[in-house]
């Protein structure tokens, strides 16, 4: 049995359901500006047919406007293909760098409603084994209270690393005391993702080891 | 007929509040709710368009803090996303609701139908 099958499905369904809802409205927001912008185009052109002077540099900067949102669209539509296949296998190789990018890009919404600024520090590929989806669901979990802690209009830093073989994804920035229900859930997340954490505000710090 | 347009994805809202002036509105626009409240004092709005979902400050609670600054400010929100708790509490003090994306004409009814136009 697979360590997926250990986490409570309700609480992997909520995971996935919080992830899909973030995403569905980042998708709309890109949606509703490539709505406007060539609403904004017809509304030029309409008026250019009505004599209204046009001017061609304009065109060029709204066309560069929708091409951009079509690729901030596709950068959020492949994070929830890369989301959505977590769940594939119960085990599999991983890049924990990857999977780390990963879970901050798609808790940037997140972040920003906190007023919390996540930084991931540039790194290497981290090479290991785990249950992907539950690993995802622990490491948002982590930034999530990590996000709590520093509080508003603070920093936290992200580093994933190797460190005497073992893999780590250690969360700088921590500033309150961590509330005791969260940490019964992370510590309950992290033994099913066999993983250990540590705990540390006095420090500033969180680390989750694989 | 001076409208407010608050969205803190700034191409939305100002493509939106260009669009709103080409059909005869005059609407400015800002990025996020603190920008809001420091516009509202500048000028004479009749009705201000906010996006639910915003960071730092949401959509409801900007609308709750202009009730303060100008009573009598009609509302309309804008939605990302059609969450049942947000067009419950969007809906039951605003003139519209709408979820993303949304169609021009209906946004210009609805402005039209809350100035009494």
């Amino acid at each position: 049995m697979g360590s997926s099958d250990t986490v409570q499905g309700r609480d992997g369904l909520c995971f996935f359901g919080k992830v899909s809802a973030t995403i569905s409205h980042d998708v709309k927001n890109v949606l509703a500006i490539i709505n406007e912008e060539a609403g904004l185009l017809q509304d030029l052109s309409l008026m250019a047919g009505q004599g209204m002077e046009l001017d061609p540099e304009r065109l060029v900067k709204l066309a560069k406007k929708i091409q951009n949102q079509v690729k901030r669209g596709d950068t959020i539509i492949k994070n929830m293909n890369k989301f959505a296949h977590s769940v594939d296998v119960p085990e599999s190789e991983v890049d924990f760098y990857e999977m780390t990018s990963l879970v901050v890009a798609l808790f940037t919404r997140m972040a920003a409603s906190k007023c919390v600024t996540v930084v991931l520090k540039e790194g290497e590929m981290v090479a290991g084994k785990c249950d992907p989806f539950v690993a995802e669901m622990l490491i948002a979990r982590c930034l999530e209270v990590s996000m709590d802690s520093a509080g508003k209009n603070h920093e936290i830093i992200v580093e994933v690393f190797t460190k005497n073989s073992e893999r780590v994804i250690s969360v700088h920035g921590l500033r309150l005391e961590v509330a005791e229900n969260d940490l019964q859930a992370i510590e309950a997340l992290s033994k099913n993702a066999g993983a250990s954490l540590i705990v540390a505000p006095q420090d500033s710090l969180l680390e989750i080891i694989f | 007929m001076k409208i407010l347009l608050v969205d803190d994805e700034l191409e939305l809202v100002s493509a939106l509040a260009e669009r709103l002036s080409f059909r005869g509105f005059e609407a400015d626009w800002v990025t996020s709710g603190e920008e809001a409240m420091d516009k509202i004092l500048e000028k004479d709005y009749v009705l201000a368009i906010l996006d639910v979902k915003m960071p730092r400050m949401s959509g409801l609670e900007l609308r709750k803090r202009l009730e303060h600054l100008r009573p009598g400010l009609k509302y309309i929100f804008l939605s990302g996303h059609g969450s049942e708790d947000d067009y419950n509490a969007g809906a039951a003090k605003s003139d519209s609701y709408f979820v993303k994306p949304v169609k021009i004409e209906d946004l210009v009814e609805s402005i039209n139908m809350a100035l009494g136009n």
